[in-house]
């Protein structure tokens, strides 16, 4: 086990093997690792460097946001995942960061979700160009107005 | 070295700064000041291969990466922690509602 000292839980005993890595780093923070913890009785759960305290984010999974989302991942996303096919998508895990401003909705970042590899415990932020979804999608007031 | 270029005026969603178009073939490039040196090195499809030579103090970043680390700086800087604590649950009764409807 490895003690982490969490932005909003104090420290957390977590197993050495969730522990995740980022080879191409969550921007604009090179040569950080992180845990995924859940905010016990929420949604949310926190996506924590192992490192650095205050670099935690808050997420939701996509699915929770939007059952209907469709993952683009790019040739470059599927080779660092390490999966063995671009098709190979069901078993991965999709948080999308939350940004909670001191008025108005928080938003999701549905543009660039964090997908894990959990059998590799790896990650990406899957940067889409597409241009389908927001990085700043409202959720609460405003929704399907 | 002949270049061919012009300036263009918004309309591309560049607003009020113009952009030099440069048209180039394979293998050829052009220089950014002194120390910038970018060269076509091919296509595949509808991607371009470019390579850049730079010196180490010049960051080099893709644009949409750009927009994804100062949204991602956002995402941290985080309210006051009763504002955050109201703020997420009211979010999750909105997404719980969603759901209730969908279903």
């Amino acid at each position: 086990m490895i003690q982490v000292q969490t932005r909003f839980l104090g420290v957390v005993e977590c197993p050495e093997e969730s522990v995740i890595t980022f080879p191409a780093a969550i921007p604009p923070f090179p040569d950080q690792m992180y845990v995924v913890i859940a905010k016990e009785g929420s949604p949310y759960f926190f996506l924590q460097s192992v490192t650095t305290p205050d670099l935690c984010f808050i997420t939701l999974p996509v699915q929770t946001l939007d059952p209907n989302y469709r993952l683009a991942l790019e040739p470059r996303d599927v080779e660092m995942l390490g999966l063995p096919s671009p098709e190979s998508q069901r078993d991965l895990t999709r948080l999308t960061i939350l940004t909670i401003p001191e008025r108005g909705a928080m938003t999701a970042n549905l543009a660039a979700p964090i997908i894990i590899n959990p059998s590799r415990q790896v990650g990406v932020q899957a940067v889409r160009s597409d241009g389908v979804y927001s990085h700043a999608h409202p959720i609460g007031a405003g929704v399907e107005g | 070295m002949a270049f061919i270029h012009m300036r263009i005026r918004s309309g591309l969603g560049l607003k009020d700064r113009s952009m030099l178009v440069l048209s180039r073939k394979v293998g050829e490039g052009f220089m950014i000041g002194a120390d910038v040196e970018v060269v076509v090195l091919g296509f595949e499809g509808r991607t371009a291969k470019i390579g850049i030579r730079a010196p180490r103090h010049v960051p080099v970043v893709r644009k949409e990466l750009q927009a994804v680390a100062a949204q991602n700086a956002t995402a941290l800087a985080l309210p006051a922690p009763d504002r955050l604590h109201s703020a997420l649950l009211e979010a999750q009764q909105t997404i719980l509602g969603q759901g209730r409807r969908q279903t």
